[in-house]
Parts: structure tokens; C-alpha cells; sequence
């Protein structure tokens, strides 16, 4: 089964990058540039990783992770935030709002790779640890 | 404009009035001209003449007191 | 007639009566209920004490044997009451500010503090009002005689059973009881009695009440016809009583100028008017008040006497027609009620004037013997003791000197004249106070001079001749040593006068030359001027604290010392805690300046007089020496002070500006702050961006696989792309900064605006190709010349150029850039016909803190700081840079610069028109 992967990211070089990046590991993505659409993409597809970046037109990163949060398709859905507003305060701000992994630009790519493999085997051992179907066609 | 305020300086001059009047009304030598043996409802000229400018004079005074009071905010009579 | 014991009984009841009113009254004002007594209906009452037992048997007594003449008693008062404004008014400010507790008080604080004006006017009062108090103890004794002891001819049988059966002293022991346990029970501070005022408003009204009860009766009495034709005596008395008396104008005019003058100077009269009052205003309301008091008390002595003389035999005591003509129509109830009035207005005369005489005695006479140790040796430690004990000892020494004057002099003389007596004596004080307040170079030997004249004349031609003393018989008639120009009652030849205008007359007359001339021909003393300057020009001065204070220097605790022995600790540590705390030094001692002397010593004036207080103070201060020149001084500082807090009050006023845009400056500065803040994350942010797809594009070109691939290409022109964009921010970043820090050389020369913006168009050309955009030219024909430096002008001609070309999104984007001179200033504008600027924008577009300035900066080159190093150029240039306007329709930035002026300059004039004048987009603005 391939994980699909959600990017919010506003600047266009840097989504190219990512999605180059993405797909190369096999991931799907789908590229969101706009913040105020981020959370009726999210709803619609139900992807299994968010990347969100703090800095978005619209609705910024902040917003965006409170509502998600809050709305019950995105509880428990794995957020890595990309940012390049790499401030402790940023950070720990991020992760009270409920982030799962926080990378900050710029960023190598092995690491970014790193994270979200991570994100998406822990997500996947509690989805099988609920008993929920793995396996996919 | 109040028509209490547009009144206060015409008391304020009127009591002058009134207490300069008041003294050569009730004192020589206009006062002896009075004296004669005329009579006011069966009482004789003098003191009703007295009693009635002083009473003129108390009620005219009351008046300007009262806008005098007024004027500077405060309520009068007892209490 | 009635039995004594009840007539007795009656009377003590009512006496205990008023006792508990008085005490009861205290008792409120102690617990702060102050409202009653600060009606100004009881103040008015409490007046009405001018009407004694003079007024409630005399009037009719006096009407009797002269007419209307009694009715100047009242109308005097009237007079003065009317013009309340002029006289009584300034006189009670003044005590207030000054806390005077008597007239003494009042004339000797003006005089300079002068000890010798407080004895004179003392022994001058205590002289004065002796016969005043005898005539009640006259009035009230016959009256008790008359109705226990009279018999059907109406005519008085004393039994002459010795001194001890003597009414009169019994009278007279009686009310000095009384008087003392009423009004000495405790030293107030302020000298305010409440609860005799009171008991004297009670009284107030008990005897108008009786009178006119009386009188009404005597109108009833009389009505129903007379029994037959009246003789020709009556007829005759009965015309006598409505006119004035032959040859009586001049007394007309004379007991009205005596009232006049008795209704301020008389001691009692000016403890309640002045010192008892409570609220300026009751003044505005007494004005009225008391004169109908006076009119309705008045009224019914006309009936009254017309009764009597029609119903009683001609050798009755007009004086008593009161009482006899009740009894003489069998209502002896009501002649009970009527000696009930008339003890009222006796008591009432005799309370408040002995005690009024008794802080007069006690302050200027007695305490300044204590204070000098000539009394007793040693001097009372506590002085509040000893002031109470003294007071009560004047008390029944004036009413024994009443007593004694009662015995000897009074015989059978008319209660009026009696009284007349004591009016013409407490005139004398009237050249002075009127000096007091009206006249500044009155001063302190003026009025001891004239006080003295007038005291002594009054006495050599009204006293002497009333004293029956047959010795003097001689010296009354032929002068003394022979000398019939000084007879008392013929003074220099002013024979056939009534001895009451002569003696009124020449004791003024001598009273007030000699104050005016020996005022103009002696010098003030330096207190003297100050004093004479805080008096008369009361009305003037702003407040209590602008007056001007010796300068003087004490310790603070000689202070407190001098203050608990006059005041007491409780006291004593309310004022000293005031004064701390209004010097701002709360609970510490307060520093001993020369107001806070001045305050010490006006709170111990209250209690024991201005010149005993002032005594006590200047034992224990330092002061500088004091000259003429000094106080002019600090009447001038005085002047110069109520300017200055007029200044003070301006330069408040803008201080509070001032606070206010500090403040407002304070928040801005907070902005700022975090404003920077937010340039810095924003600027890390802009950096990081393109850092971020170098980093990740460079990364994937070093992997082999992605070396091959035909994204290698792109990649590798993004990383150049993006590398040219983080060079250039951190140029724009650097630029910003050395501009900002004023680190740039400017090299500011003529530039002629139309060149150099044609050069810049043409710069821009191959990017506006590129984007497909129509680049045109709208300039003048004439040359435009400004002072700049040409190279940073051309950076912001270029960078509007770029922006207006990159963010043209319509189909057939346009940009217009023209030159114009409007107003002195050449304006050069770039107008798009792109997306325009969002309003959340506008405001920081030429801010470098934008935090939502340009997204998707990627592919359009420039951080968003071109426009902020723009302003800043703008500004440098001496011109601005804005949006001028915005809208779907597209956006219109405009630069303005002031015009160079060039002399004779031949610049590369061009005419017509330059470039491709294109159709101007036009801009719809909302």
C-alpha cells in the first residue's frame, strides 16, 4: 500500500523539491499551496501524513494544526511540521498544538525521509494494533 | 438660555435696590411725611405704611435670596 | 394672683426643659448629626436672640411713652440684614477663615494681634452689656413680682424681707447656674456651642409665640367695641402710640443707626451671627428671615399697648402691660404663658451674652495673666482646665456685676432706656470694625485711640448721668469744674438735646475722629499691614492657603507641646496628622514650615484667641526679623503666588498632555519593539526559503541516479535561480540597513528625471517581453529636474518597474510610468493594470516588517524589502514614495520629489511627445 502524504507548502521550488523527493520513496502526494484549503483537502482525501509548513497564505501553520486537532478526521492523524521559523518558541508551541515531528528548513533529505517513515510505521503498528487491514490491494 | 441665570444679575442689582429704599423709606425725612392723621381701613397711616414697606421689602429680599441660592447650586431652607 | 411656687414650678420646669434640649442637641452634633443645626431657618432663630426681655416687655412699655419709635429697635436690623451682603458677609468669611471666637478676637487679629485692642474691647464689652444684663434680670424679676405680688390696681407689693428675698438675685443665681452648666461644660475647639444655638432657636420661637398669642388676645380684647366713650387721656395716649413723637426724628433716625450698629457689635450678636455660624449661605437666607421675625414680633405691641392703656388703670407699668392684660381679662393662664416668654427671651439674652462676655474674659484677660505666670505663680499644665474655670468664674462675675448694676441703677427707669444705654456703648466698637474690613491703613493705634474717645465719652454722657448718685448732681448740671461747656449732657453748648442723640453723637464723633487721624498719622507695624490685608481684601483671595504667612521656624515638637496643652493629645494629633499627610509624609512627624506654624497657631487662636495664641507661638518659634519691606514682600509673593498656581494649573494641564504622550510614545516603542522582533524571524524566514531548495535541490544532484535524470537540468537551474535570490536579499538586507544607519554615501547631483526613466524602461524591457507586458511612457516635454543621487533613484524606478511587470496577471497587462509636475514637486508614478493590493496589505507594503507581504515570492524575485529601501530613498531624497491608488483594477505607486530650480540650464529639451504616449489604463478606484 502506498502512503499518501499531504504538503502544505506555499513556495513553489520547495514543493517541487518535496514532491520530487516523495515520490521517489513511493509516497503519494498531494500538494496543497494555500492554507485556507489545507483542512477540506485533508477531509476529502484522508491522507495517512500531513507536512505542514508554519508560514502559509491564508491560514497559517498554527491555525491550521488547532483546527485539525480539533476536528475529529485529523486527531489522530500524524503531522511533521516543516517550517523555517526554527525558534524554540516555535517549536514547543508546535508540539503543544499537537505536532508529531517538527523539521526545520532547511532540511537535509535523508532526515526528512527519516521522519516520515517513522510517522508512518508508528501509525501503522497502532493501525494494526486496532486490528485495522493493512494490507491493501 | 436658563431663565434662572438670565434673572441672577437683576437680583443681584435689585437687592441693592432694595436695601437702599428700604432705609430711606423707613427713616427721616421721608418717613415724618407719613405721619399724619390718615386713616387705612380704620388704622391709622403710619404703621400700616411702615409695616407694609417692611413687608415689601422682606418678600422682595426673599425673592433675590432664592435666586441668589439657586444660582450658586444649592437648594435653601431648612435642612 | 398666681402663687409663687407655681409660677416657680413653671418656670425652673422650662428652664430644665431648654437644658434638655441643649443637651440633647450636643449629643447629636458630637455623634456628627449636624443636619438640624445646619438649618439655616435655626441660624435665622437663633438670631432672634436680639429680641430679649426687652422686646417681650419693653416694646410695649417703650410704644406706650413714645410711639412708633420701639419699631427702630427692628428696623435697624432689618436694614443691615438686607444689605447682608455688603457688611455681614465679609465679616463671617473673615471669622471662618481666621476662626475668631469673638469681637474681641475679631478686632484685636486685624490690629495686628494686638493684646491691648482684645483688653480694650473686653472691658469695653463686659462695661457695656452690664446694664443690658441687669434690665433682664429686671425684666424677668418684675415680671415674676407682678404676677405673684400684684394686686387689683395692678400695682407691685414687694415684701421687703431683704436682700435675700430679692427676686432679682435670685433671678440672677439661677440663670448664672444655669448659663454655666449650659454653656461651659466643655471647651470646643471651635468655640461652637451647638446646642445653644439650639436651645436659643427653642426660645426663639417660645417667645414670638407668646407674644402673639398676647397679641392676638389684645385684638380679640379690643374688638368688640369699647365700653363707651373713651376719655380724653386715653384718646390722647392712644394717638400718641401710632406717631412718632414730637421732636422725635432725630431719635428716629438715631436708635435706627443704634440698632443698626447693636445688631453687630453687640457680643452676643456676633458669637452667633459670626462665630456660631455654620454655612455662609444661611446668611443669604437670615437676610430675609430675620426681619419678618423681627415684623411678626413686632406686629401686635401696637394692640397690646392700645389694650392696656384702654383696660388698666394709668398707674400700671406699661412695661407689664404684657402680663396685665391677660390677668386684667381673667386669663391668668395665659399671663403665665406670657412670663414663660418673656423668661425665655430673657434666659436667652443673658446665656448667650455671658458667655459670649466669658470667652472674651477668659482669652483676652485672664489667659495672657496664666501665660505670663502673673496668676497663681506657676503656669496650669493643662490649660483647658483652667480656661474652663475661668470662664465659669466671668460668668458669675457678670451676672453679679449685673446684679449690682440692677440694684443701684436701674430704679425705675424704662427697660428701653436702660437698654439704649448698652446700644450706644457696644456702637463704639463700630468705627473699628468697620475699619477692620474696609479701610487698609486702619491700623492698631487708630483704633485703640478711638475705641478709648469713644468709651469714655459714651460713659461721661450716658453712663454717669444715669448712676443716681446724688453726689454727681452737680457736676451733671453746671460741667465739671464749672465748666458748662463739658456738662455731660450739654457738651459744648448742644443743650435741649435728647441726651441720647447728644451722647450718641459726640461719642462717635470723637470715637471716629480720633481713629481716623491717629490711623493716617502712625505707621502699621509689619503684622499689622498683613493682618489689615487678610481682612480686607478677604473677598479677593482665592483660598485659605494663598495668604501670605511669617516667615518662622519652630520644632516640631515645641509645637506639638504648646498644642496638647491648648487642644489636648487627641486633638493636637488629628492636626498634626493632617498636615502630615498633606505635606505627603504620612505618619511622620510633619515638617514645621511656616504654614504649618501659622495652622498650629490658628487652631489654638480658636481655643483661647488670636493674641494669646499668638503669644503662646511666638515663645517657641525662630522668625526672621521682621521689617516693613518683608511683608510688602510677601504681599507681593502673595500676588505673584496666586499666578503662579494659575501657571501651575496650565502647566498641569500640560503635563497631563505630556504624561498622555508618553504613554502613547511608551506603546509605540513596544510596537517597535516587537516590530523588530518580526523583521528579524521574518528575515530568517526569507533567507531560510531559498536556503531550503538549495539545500534539498543540491542534495538530490548529489546522488548520482538524480545526476542522470533530465530534472538534473532543472534542479540545478533552480539552485543557481535560488541562489541569485538569496544574494539579492541579502543585498537588499544589507542595503536596508546602511541606508537605515545612514552608513550609504549619497552623491546627490541635478538628474533629469525623464532620462533616467527612460532607462530604466529600457533595463526592464526584456523582462516586460518576457511576461508579455506593454511598457509605456508618459512624459513631459520640458525637462524635469531634481536634486538625487542617480543611481538609487534608478534602483526605485527599477524596482517599481519589476514589481508593476511581475505581478501583471491580466490578459493584457499594461504599464504606464509617467513624469508630472504638480505643486513645486515632480511626481513619478507607475501605474499597473495587475491584481492591485489587498487591503490587509497596504499598510505595510512600504514597511520592512510585512509580515504578509508577497507569497509565492519564489518565481518573482525581491524579498518584499524593495519597497521599504524605496521609502527609504524616497525619504532621503527629501520626498515620498506611496500607494496611490489601489483596487481590482490594478495599482498606482507614486514617487514625489521636490523640483531642483535650474538657472539657465539648457537641458536635452525635447518637444513633443516621448516614447509611445499609449492610451492610460484607466484606473477605477473605489
Amino acid at each position: 500500500m502506498t502512503a499518501r502524504i499531504l504538503v502544505a507548502e506555499d513556495e513553489p521550488f520547495i514543493m517541487e523539491s518535496l514532491s520530487f523527493l516523495l515520490r521517489r520513496e513511493g509516497y503519494e502526494l498531494t500538494a496543497v499551496p494555500n492554507g485556507t484549503r489545507v483542512l477540506d483537502r485533508v477531509q476529502a482525501e484522508l491522507p495517512d501524513l500531513v507536512i505542514l509548513d508554519a508560514m502559509l497564505p491564508g491560514k497559517d501553520g498554527f491555525a491550521i494544526l488547532e483546527d485539525l486537532r480539533r476536528a475529529d478526521f485529523g486527531q489522530t492523524l500524524p503531522v511533521l511540521v516543516l517550517t523555517a521559523k526554527g525558534q524554540e518558541a516555535d517549536r514547543n508551541r508546535m508540539m503543544a498544538l499537537g505536532a508529531d515531528a517538527f523539521v526545520t528548513k532547511p532540511f537535509s533529505n535523508q532526515q526528512l525521509l527519516a521522519e516520515i517513515a517513522r510517522l508512518l510505521s508508528a501509525r501503522n503498528a497502532q493501525g494494526s494494533a486496532k486490528g485495522k487491514p493493512n494490507h491493501g490491494p | 438660555m436658563d431663565p434662572d441665570r438670565s434673572r441672577a444679575p437683576f437680583w443681584t442689582e435689585m437687592r441693592w435696590l432694595v436695601a437702599v429704599l428700604a432705609a430711606i423709606l423707613m427713616l427721616p425725612p421721608v418717613l415724618p411725611l407719613l405721619d399724619r392723621p390718615v386713616t387705612v381701613f380704620g388704622l391709622p397711616l403710619l404703621p400700616v405704611y411702615l409695616f407694609a414697606v417692611w413687608a415689601v421689602a422682606i418678600a422682595l429680599c426673599a425673592i433675590a435670596s432664592r435666586h441668589a441660592l439657586r444660582a450658586s447650586g444649592k437648594p435653601d431652607g431648612p435642612g | 394672683m398666681l402663687s409663687p411656687a407655681l409660677v416657680l414650678l413653671v418656670g425652673v420646669a422650662y428652664l430644665a426643659g431648654l437644658f434638655v434640649i441643649a443637651w440633647l442637641s450636643d449629643r447629636q452634633a458630637a455623634r456628627g448629626g449636624h443636619a438640624f443645626i445646619n438649618s439655616p431657618v435655626v441660624y435665622t432663630l437663633s438670631l432672634a436672640v436680639y429680641c430679649t426681655a426687652w422686646t417681650f416687655y419693653g416694646a410695649v412699655g417703650s410704644a406706650v411713652r413714645n410711639g412708633l419709635e420701639f419699631l427702630t429697635i427692628y428696623i435697624g436690623p432689618t436694614i443691615v440684614f438686607l444689605g447682608w451682603w455688603i457688611v455681614l458677609r465679609k465679616i463671617v468669611r473673615i471669622c471662618k477663615g481666621q476662626q475668631i471666637t469673638s469681637i474681641a478676637d475679631f478686632l484685636s487679629a486685624r490690629y495686628g494681634k494686638s493684646a491691648t485692642v482684645s483688653v480694650v474691647v473686653t472691658l469695653m464689652a463686659v462695661t457695656a452689656i452690664t446694664p443690658y444684663i441687669a434690665l433682664q434680670l429686671k425684666g424677668i424679676a418684675t415680671a415674676f413680682e407682678a404676677l405673684v405680688y400684684a394686686d387689683d390696681s395692678f400695682a407691685v407689693l414687694r415684701p421687703q424681707i431683704g436682700i435675700w428675698a430679692d427676686t432679682g438675685l435670685w433671678v440672677a443665681i439661677v440663670m448664672g447656674v444655669f448659663v454655666v452648666l449650659f454653656g461651659t461644660r466643655t471647651l470646643a475647639a471651635d468655640e461652637s456651642h451647638p446646642g445653644v444655638v439650639t436651645a436659643i432657636a427653642f426660645e426663639s420661637v417660645v417667645k414670638l409665640v407668646a407674644l402673639m398669642l398676647i397679641g392676638v388676645f389684645a385684638v380679640l380684647a379690643l374688638g368688640p367695641g369699647d365700653p363707651g366713650e373713651p376719655s380724653a387721656e386715653l384718646a390722647a395716649a392712644l394717638a400718641r402710640l401710632t406717631a412718632i413723637s414730637e421732636g422725635g426724628e432725630a431719635r428716629w433716625a438715631v436708635v435706627t443707626f443704634l440698632s443698626a450698629a447693636a445688631i453687630i457689635c453687640l457680643p452676643r450678636q456676633f458669637q452667633i451671627m459670626a462665630v456660631e455660624n455654620r454655612n455662609e449661605r444661611h446668611l443669604a437666607t437670615a437676610a430675609w428671615l430675620f426681619p419678618l421675625y423681627l415684623l411678626l414680633i413686632s406686629l401686635f405691641v401696637v394692640p397690646i399697648a392700645a389694650a392696656g392703656l384702654t383696660m388698666l388703670p394709668a398707674t400700671a407699668d406699661p412695661d407689664l402691660y404684657v402680663l396685665w392684660v391677660p390677668i386684667a381679662a381673667g386669663r391668668e393662664e395665659l399671663a403665665l404663658f406670657a412670663f414663660i416668654g418673656g423668661l425665655s427671651a430673657g434666659t436667652s439674652m443673658v446665656i448667650v451674652s455671658s458667655i459670649a462676655l466669658s470667652i472674651m474674659i477668659s482669652n483676652h484677660l485672664a489667659l495672657p495673666l496664666l501665660l505670663s505666670g502673673r496668676l497663681g505663680g506657676r503656669m496650669p499644665q493643662d490649660l483647658s482646665r483652667a480656661i474652663l474655670i475661668v470662664r465659669r468664674l466671668s460668668i458669675a462675675g457678670i451676672l453679679a456685676l449685673g446684679y449690682v448694676y440692677y440694684r443701684t441703677a436701674t430704679g425705675g427707669g424704662a427697660l428701653a432706656s436702660i437698654g439704649l444705654i448698652s446700644f450706644a456703648g457696644v456702637a463704639q466698637f463700630l468705627p473699628a470694625l468697620l475699619g477692620a474690613i474696609f479701610w487698609h491703613a486702619a491700623n492698631r493705634h487708630g483704633a485703640i485711640a478711638g475705641l478709648a474717645t469713644g468709651f469714655v465719652v459714651w460713659a461721661y454722657t450716658l453712663v454717669l448721668p444715669s448712676l443716681p448718685v446724688p453726689a454727681l448732681e452737680p457736676l451733671l448740671v453746671d460741667g465739671p469744674f464749672g465748666i458748662a461747656a463739658l456738662a455731660p449732657t450739654a457738651l459744648f453748648g448742644a443743650t435741649g438735646w435728647d441726651p441720647l442723640v447728644h451722647a450718641t453723637f459726640w461719642s462717635l464723633l470723637a470715637n471716629t475722629a480720633a481713629f481716623v487721624l491717629v490711623s493716617v498719622s502712625t505707621r502699621t507695624n509689619p503684622i499689622g499691614q498683613l493682618q489689615g490685608a487678610i481682612f480686607v481684601d478677604v473677598f479677593r483671595r482665592p483660598a485659605a492657603d494663598g495668604e501670605p504667612v511669617l516667615p518662622r521656624s519652630a520644632s516640631v515638637e515645641d509645637l506639638r507641646r504648646v498644642a496638647e496643652r491648648i487642644l489636648g493629645p487627641d486633638r493636637t494629633r488629628q492636626v498634626f496628622d493632617s498636615e502630615a499627610q498633606m505635606q505627603g509624609r504620612p505618619g511622620r512627624d510633619p515638617l514645621p514650615d511656616a504654614h504649618f506654624i501659622t495652622r498650629v497657631e490658628r487652631a489654638l487662636a480658636s481655643g483661647i484667641g488670636a493674641a494669646s495664641a499668638r503669644l503662646m507661638v511666638s515663645r517657641i518659634v525662630k522668625g526672621a526679623p521682621l521689617t516693613v519691606d518683608t511683608v510688602m514682600a510677601l504681599l507681593d509673593e502673595t500676588r505673584a503666588a496666586i499666578r503662579y498656581s494659575q501657571e501651575l494649573e496650565r502647566k498641569s494641564a500640560e503635563l497631563e498632555e505630556t504624561a498622555e504622550k508618553l504613554k502613547e510614545a511608551n506603546e509605540t516603542l513596544q510596537r517597535l519593539d516587537q516590530m523588530k522582533d518580526d523583521f528579524l524571524s521574518r528575515v530568517s524566514h526569507e533567507l531560510r526559503t531559498p536556503m531550503t531548495s538549495i539545500r534539498s535541490f543540491a542534495e538530490l544532484l548529489s546522488e548520482a541516479e538524480t545526476l542522470d535524470t533530465p530534472h538534473s537540468r532543472r534542479f540545478i537551474h533552480i539552485v543557481k535561480q535560488e541562489s541569485q535570490r538569496l544574494t539579492r536579499l541579502l543585498d537588499e538586507i544589507l542595503d536596508l540597513s546602511a541606508m537605515e544607519s545612514g552608513q550609504i554615501a549619497w552623491h546627490l547631483e541635478p538628474v533629469e528625471l525623464r532620462d533616467l526613466l527612460r532607462g530604466s524602461v529600457d533595463t526592464m524591457m526584456s523582462l516586460a517581453e518576457r511576461r508579455g507586458v506593454a511598457v509605456d511612457l508618459d512624459l513631459p516635454a520640458r525637462a524635469v529636474w531634481v536634486n538625487a543621487d542617480p543611481d538609487r533613484l534608478k534602483q526605485v524606478f527599477l524596482n517599481l518597474l519589476s514589481n508593476a511587470i511581475k505581478f501583471a496577471d491580466t490578459p493584457e497587462p499594461r504599464v504606464l510610468a509617467r513624469i508630472e509636475k504638480r505643486a513645486g514637486e515632480a511626481v513619478v508614478e507607475v501605474i499597473d493594470n495587475g491584481p492591485g493590493v489587498s487591503p490587509a496589505l497596504r499598510d505595510s507594503l512600504f514597511s520592512k516588517f510585512g509580515r504578509d507581504w508577497l507569497n509565492n515570492a519564489g518565481d518573482r524575485g525581491g524579498s518584499g524589502l524593495g519597497l521599504a529601501i524605496c521609502r527609504q530613498i524616497a525619504e532621503r531624497l527629501g520626498g515620498t514614495i506611496t500607494l496611490a491608488e489601489t483596487s481590482a483594477a490594478g495599482s498606482c505607486f507614486r514617487l514625489s520629489l521636490p523640483l531642483q530650480h535650474v538657472e539657465g540650464r539648457v537641458s536635452a529639451e525635447q518637444p513633443a511627445a516621448v516614447g509611445a504616449v499609449a492610451a492610460r489604463p484607466s484606473l477605477a478606484v473605489k
